[in-house]
């Protein structure tokens, strides 16, 4: 590398640096917010509190928190392991059966990312089905919406998995769903990882889904509770910052801990088509 | 062995049920409910009513305005986020030592809830000690109503969605990059290209499908935007901030329900048209085919 390239790139270094004020200002912003006084709170800054107060979570915590976190915890997980369990096992018959079935269903499901949430007529339905309003109902369109992206996903994933090794299994009488658990599964795990991280994140932080399909507050979850602790304390900047930390503590775990999934699979999931 | 023996169909038949009973049918004939009088009055005993609601929708005020704010949050984002992403990523993907600790960075807002970045950039542009404005104060600028008017608004909202979005772009962007052979680069240098004419020539239409990933994923998901937006402004002042995805919640809250389906309606169908438009000039579904 030339001197001037190194240059350059220190330079390139440093502007981004700066740059990333933009996005770290507001995040500490909320942090720091979260620890102060009602009074100070309202003065939006990045000043370190003068006394900090720890309660403000408390309070928040006592507000139905707990009630709300389970319900989230409870859609999330289910509607992950819908959500990919179902992606990978339609992604397999969809890229190894590869007819004109299977290439319908795919465009099909690519339709499934470009339209919008249909969202009365999915309560219409759920309301004929008399499951309208319970956590499980959600799930169940949670999977619906999100398996086309996963699939997008895994089909990528399994056209990259040589078919000699299927061939190989089914000379050894391996066909069908033995198939896919003994010899496909094991090579998805990446991928499994991935759409897995991903699709918490996504069902986690989602808000117009439960806004429009759960209409009791004793099953809202957490995204859901905050808008509407929001709504009721706008002026009490310092507990809806608690709540927003609250809320955001899993995804940024999840985020700091498996970054490598996330990272990776973005990249050769979403690009290779 | 045949095919169809060793990749039977029924192992596809669960996830194809759940696709098609609670995306797909709500999503065709469920906007049957557009041409009914479904309302928060009356739930039951549904009457057809042809395009009455259809055309009522498309003659009521509000459906321009959602339509052209849609058109700009779309717009609006995906210019900036493919810019930004691609400038970024550009920068990331050169040696500099602090790339892993940056590439983090900057990712970081995409993990947040639009419920997160909507609440944090009310906070933002507040009106009174709003962060914008005391900053803008410090300069001597007097306090800007950012989102109590629809210019400023708009402007405020689409910050928030490119300060989420930017990092997706980046992480894309830079897969793209790192795809490219060093073999090419190599080659053209020995060539005697400069730096932007390798650039130009070289880097920039091996990543053009990564590109065109960016923008088709910004515009759709652009102009389905509604949690920013219902948590920054609900769609207001008045109706000056609505989108598509405000306005069929707001139809709903006001009991109008077949109006919200028939808004739903003609939201899916402008964005089946630009998603269709688009791939087009992307190759990004013709790889399956």
């Amino acid at each position: 590398m030339s001197i001037k390239t190194k240059r350059i790139n220190r330079v390139f270094e440093a502007v981004l640096w700066i740059f990333s004020i933009v996005t770290i200002y507001p995040i500490l912003m909320v942090l720091f917010t979260s620890f102060k006084s009602k009074g100070e709170s309202s003065y939006m800054s990045i000043a370190l509190p003068s006394k900090w107060i720890f309660e403000n979570y408390k309070t928040v915590f006592e507000k139905n928190f707990l009630q709300s976190l389970s319900n989230s915890l409870f859609i999330t997980l289910i509607s992950v392991v819908m959500i990919v369990v179902l992606a990978a096992f339609f992604s397999f018959i969809i890229v190894r059966r590869d007819d004109k079935i299977c290439r319908a269903a795919y465009k099909l499901a690519s339709l499934g990312i470009i339209a919008p949430f249909a969202a009365l007529p999915t309560i219409r339905l759920l309301q004929h089905m008399g499951i309208y309003g319970s956590r499980f109902s959600l799930c169940l369109v949670y999977a619906a919406l999100y398996m086309p992206f996963t699939t997008m996903m895994f089909t990528s994933f399994i056209k990259g998995i040589p078919r000699e090794l299927d061939e190989a299994a089914v000379m050894d009488g391996a066909v069908g769903l033995r198939l896919f658990v003994q010899i496909i599964l094991p090579l998805l795990k990446p991928a499994i990882a991935t759409t897995g991280i991903l699709s918490f994140m996504w069902v986690w932080n989602e808000l117009q889904i439960p806004l429009y399909l759960l209409n009791s507050s004793s099953k809202w979850t957490l995204p859901l509770s905050v808008y509407n602790f929001y709504g009721q304390y706008s002026h009490s900047w310092n507990l809806v910052c608690a709540d927003v930390v609250l809320v955001s503590l899993p995804v940024i775990l999840l985020y700091v801990f498996a970054q490598k999934w996330v990272i990776s699979g973005m990249t050769s999931g979403a690009v290779k088509g | 062995m045949n095919r169809k023996k060793i990749y039977p169909l029924y192992l596809a038949a669960i996830p194809a049920l759940i696709f098609i009973v609670f995306f797909l049918l709500p999503s065709t004939a469920g906007y049957y409910y557009a041409f009914t009088n479904w309302s928060a009055a009356r739930t039951t005993d549904l009457k057809f009513v042809g395009l009455e609601n259809v055309i009522s929708v498309i003659q009521n005020t509000k459906i321009p305005k959602a339509f052209v704010n849609t058109l700009i949050y779309a717009g609006v984002k995906t210019v900036l986020v493919t810019v930004l992403g691609f400038v970024f990523a550009y920068i990331l993907n050169r040696e500099i030592k602090s790339r892993t600790a940056l590439r983090t960075i900057y990712f970081i807002p995409a993990i947040f809830s639009c419920l997160v970045v909507g609440l944090i950039f009310s906070a933002v542009f507040q009106t009174r000690y709003g962060t914008l404005n005391n900053i803008l104060n410090v300069f001597g600028i007097a306090n800007v109503q950012w989102l109590g008017t629809r210019g400023t608004a708009v402007f405020s909202i689409c910050t928030a969605e490119v300060w989420r979005n930017v990092g997706y772009a980046i992480i894309i962007t830079l897969a793209g990059l790192q795809s490219v052979s060093a073999d090419y680069l190599e080659a053209a240098k020995l060539d005697g290209a400069s730096e932007w004419q390798i650039f130009r020539h070289v880097t920039l239409p091996l990543i053009m499908p990564t590109v065109n990933v960016n923008i088709l994923f910004s515009l759709i998901y652009g102009l389905k935007m509604f949690d920013l937006i219902y948590v920054m402004t609900g769609g207001g002042p008045g109706n000056d901030t609505e989108s598509f995805g405000t306005l069929m919640m707001n139809e709903m809250s006001a009991g109008r329900y077949a109006q919200s389906v028939a808004v739903n309606l003609v939201f899916t169908v402008i964005l089946v048209i630009v998603a269709l438009a688009y791939q087009k000039f992307s190759s990004k579904w013709e790889t399956v085919e």
